[in-house]
C-alpha cells in the first residue's frame, strides 16, 4: 500500500502541472468471465464444466507505467488471475527506451510476438469475442525474459512494425496433461506488420531450442536406447530446433470486421507431431452492438516412426512389438483434430466496459489422445458470459 | 419574395457553424500546414512531430467535453468505445499512451496559445485570435 502511494504521489503532482518532466500513469483491466458447458463431458480444452463456473477467465490487471524522461520508461503489469487463485502476479516488466523516433529497445519480462493479439491477450475489451479462439491461441506459455527490438517506419501511406526478439522462457508446460519444468533456449523471432487504412496484416516467426523433459516422453526415449542405442535423442526434447510460423490479416472496413489467422509449429527430432491451425472471425458493428462468428480448427499432421525394425526385448514389453511400430502408435495417440463455430455479440453500454455473451461448439474430429474426452468425444458446446473493462 | 430571402440569409449564416464545428489550432506562430490524415496520425500516435520535424502534443479534451465526441467522430472516425479499444491494446502493450485530456475548450485555446508545440480541438465558435486555425471538421 504504501508503495501505491509512492507511486500515485508523482501521479498526481501531473495532474497539477502539465509539463512534469517524469511521470506515473496507473491503468487497469479488468474481466469477470462466467462459464458453462452444455454436458460434463470434460472436455479437456474448455475450462469449464456442466455447471457454471466464474473463475477460470476472470482477471483483474494493473499496470504502471514511469516515464523517466528522455525516452526511458519503466512499466510493470501484475495480474490477478482467476485460475490461479487470484494471487497477483507479474506479467509484463520491463524496461523500455527510445532509441530514436523508430527504434524502442525494451528489456525485461515480455510478451512472445506469437500471434495478432498476443500483445493484448489478457485485454478483453481490445477485441471483439470473451477470448481469441482457442484452436489458434493454443500455446500455453505467453511471455520471455529477454530484449525486443520495436521499429516504425512509413512507406508512403503504409505503416510498417517491427519487432524482432531474443531471450528465454523458464515455464511449466504440458500442464493440463504432463506438468513438467522445461525451457525454452535462445528464442529468436521476428513479427512483421503493415497497415494501412482499413487492412492490417502480420507475419511472425519464432525459433528456439526446446528442452523440456517430460516423463512420459523420457520413458520411451529410454526404451529406444535400449533398442537402437543412442536414439534416445530423437525422442527426447532435449534442446531440439522448434519453431513457429504465423500468418494472419484484418479486415476494418466501414462496419465490417474480418479477421484471419493461420500458424504452424514444429519441433524437429522428437516425439512431437507438427500441428496446424487457422480460424476466421467476422463481425458486425451496430454502432454499440457488435455480434461475430468465428470458426476455428486445429489438427497434428502424422508422422512415420523410422529408427529400427528391432524388436523391443521381452522385459521392456511383452508383447515384442519392432521399435517402429511401438513408435508408431505412440505417435498416433497424440494426433487430434478438432473445430469449433463461434457465435456471439459484444455489446459496448459503458465508455470503458462491454458486455459479451458466447456460444461455442467444439467437434472433436480425431482424438486419440489426453486433448478431449474419452467417453463421448464428438462434441461439446460451452455459453460464457463477460463483463471487459479498462480504466 | 424579400420575406423569403430573409428567412434564406440567416440559414446561411448559421450553416458555418453547423457543418464546421470543431476547429483545430496551433499556436499562431506555428506554420505547419497539415490535412485531416496528419491530424488523426498525431492523435491516434501514429506520428509524433510536426511534418517541419518539430515535436507535437496532441491535447485531447475529457470524454464529458462535446468537443470531444465531435473530434473523435469527423477527424479520427472512431467512436468512443472503438478509441478506447484502440488505446487499451497500445497502453497495455507498452506502445504508447494516449494523449492528456484538459477539461473544456478554455483550457485548450490557453495551452495552445501558450506552447508552439501544443496542437488541439475545440468549438470553432470559440476561436480568439491568440490561436491559429488549422482546419474545421
Amino acid at each position: 500500500m504504501k508503495q501505491f502511494y509512492v507511486y500515485m504521489l508523482p501521479f498526481i503532482s501531473l495532474l497539477c502541472s502539465f509539463n512534469a518532466i517524469s511521470e506515473v500513469r496507473i491503468n487497469g483491466f479488468a474481466s469477470i468471465v462466467a462459464g458453462q458447458d452444455t454436458d460434463n463431458k470434460a472436455f479437456i480444452n474448455s475450462p469449464y464444466t456442466d455447471e457454471i463456473d466464474f473463475k477460470p477467465e476472470s482477471k483483474f490487471a494493473l499496470q504502471v507505467s514511469a516515464d523517466l524522461s528522455q525516452g526511458l520508461s519503466a512499466t510493470a503489469q501484475i495480474i490477478a488471475r482467476g485460475a490461479n487463485d487470484f494471487d497477483a502476479e507479474f506479467e509484463w516488466a520491463y524496461l523500455s527506451y527510445e532509441l530514436n523516433d523508430n527504434h524502442t529497445i525494451r528489456a525485461g519480462k515480455l510478451r512472445l510476438p506469437f500471434y495478432k493479439y498476443s500483445d493484448y491477450l489478457d485485454v478483453g475489451y481490445a477485441y471483439p469475442w470473451i477470448r481469441p479462439p482457442r484452436a489458434m491461441y493454443s500455446l500455453t506459455f505467453s511471455t520471455y525474459e529477454g530484449l525486443s527490438l520495436l521499429s516504425n517506419f512509413t512507406l508512403s501511406d503504409w505503416d510498417i512494425a517491427s519487432n524482432l526478439i531474443y531471450g528465454n522462457v523458464e515455464d511449466t508446460f504440458f500442464e493440463t496433461t504432463s506438468p513438467t519444468e522445461g525451457q525454452l533456449k535462445d528464442i529468436y523471432g521476428i513479427n512483421f506488420q503493415v497497415s494501412k487504412d482499413w487492412f492490417s496484416a502480420y507475419i511472425a516467426y519464432v525459433a528456439t531450442d526446446v528442452f523440456i523433459p517430460t516423463s512420459s516422453i523420457e520413458s520411451v526415449a529410454q526404451i529406444s536406447d535400449a533398442v537402437s542405442p543412442g536414439s534416445g535423442t530423437q525422442i527426447s526434447l532435449d534442446s531440439d530446433y522448434g519453431d513457429f510460423l504465423g500468418l494472419g490479416f484484418t479486415i476494418d472496413y466501414h462496419n465490417w470486421l474480418l479477421n484471419s489467422e493461420w500458424s504452424k509449429i514444429a519441433i524437429e527430432e522428437s516425439l512431437t507431431l507438427d500441428n496446424e491451425q487457422w480460424y476466421v472471425s467476422l463481425a458486425y458493428r451496430f454502432d454499440n452492438v457488435m455480434p461475430y462468428v468465428t470458426y476455428q480448427t486445429t489438427e497434428t499432421k502424422r508422422k512415420t516412426a523410422n529408427i529400427s525394425d528391432s524388436a523391443i526385448p521381452v522385459q521392456i514389453h511383452p508383447a515384442q512389438p519392432s521399435l517402429n511400430n511401438f513408435l508408431q502408435s505412440v505417435l498416433d495417440g497424440q494426433m487430434f483434430e478438432y473445430n469449433a463455430y463461434t457465435i456471439g455479440v459484444k455489446y459496448d453500454f459503458h465508455d470503458s466496459a462491454a458486455l459479451k455473451f458466447e456460444y461455442n461448439r467444439y467437434n472433436d474430429i480425431v482424438d486419440i489422445g489426453s486433448l478431449g474426452s474419452f467417453e463421448n468425444p464428438e462434441s461439446s458446446g460451452n455459453f460464457s458470459v463477460a463483463i471487459d473493462l479498462v480504466f | 419574395m424579400m420575406k423569403l430571402k430573409l428567412c434564406i440569409l440567416p440559414l446561411i449564416c448559421c450553416s458555418h457553424f453547423v457543418f464546421a464545428d470543431i476547429a483545430v489550432i496551433v499556436h499562431p506562430s506555428n506554420s505547419n500546414a497539415m490535412d485531416a490524415s496528419a491530424i488523426s496520425r498525431l492523435f491516434l500516435g501514429k506520428s509524433k512531430k510536426f511534418p517541419d520535424g518539430s515535436v507535437a502534443i496532441p491535447l485531447n479534451q475529457i470524454d464529458a467535453s462535446s468537443a470531444t465526441g465531435k473530434f473523435n467522430s469527423k477527424a479520427l472516425k472512431k467512436s468512443s468505445s472503438q478509441l478506447k479499444a484502440y488505446w487499451s491494446k497500445l497502453v497495455f502493450t507498452g506502445k504508447g499512451s494516449p494523449p492528456k485530456s484538459v477539461d473544456n475548450d478554455l483550457a485548450v485555446l490557453e495551452l495552445v496559445a501558450s506552447n508552439p508545440n501544443i496542437i488541439g480541438y475545440v468549438d470553432a465558435n470559440v476561436i480568439t485570435d491568440k490561436v491559429k486555425v488549422l482546419t474545421t471538421f
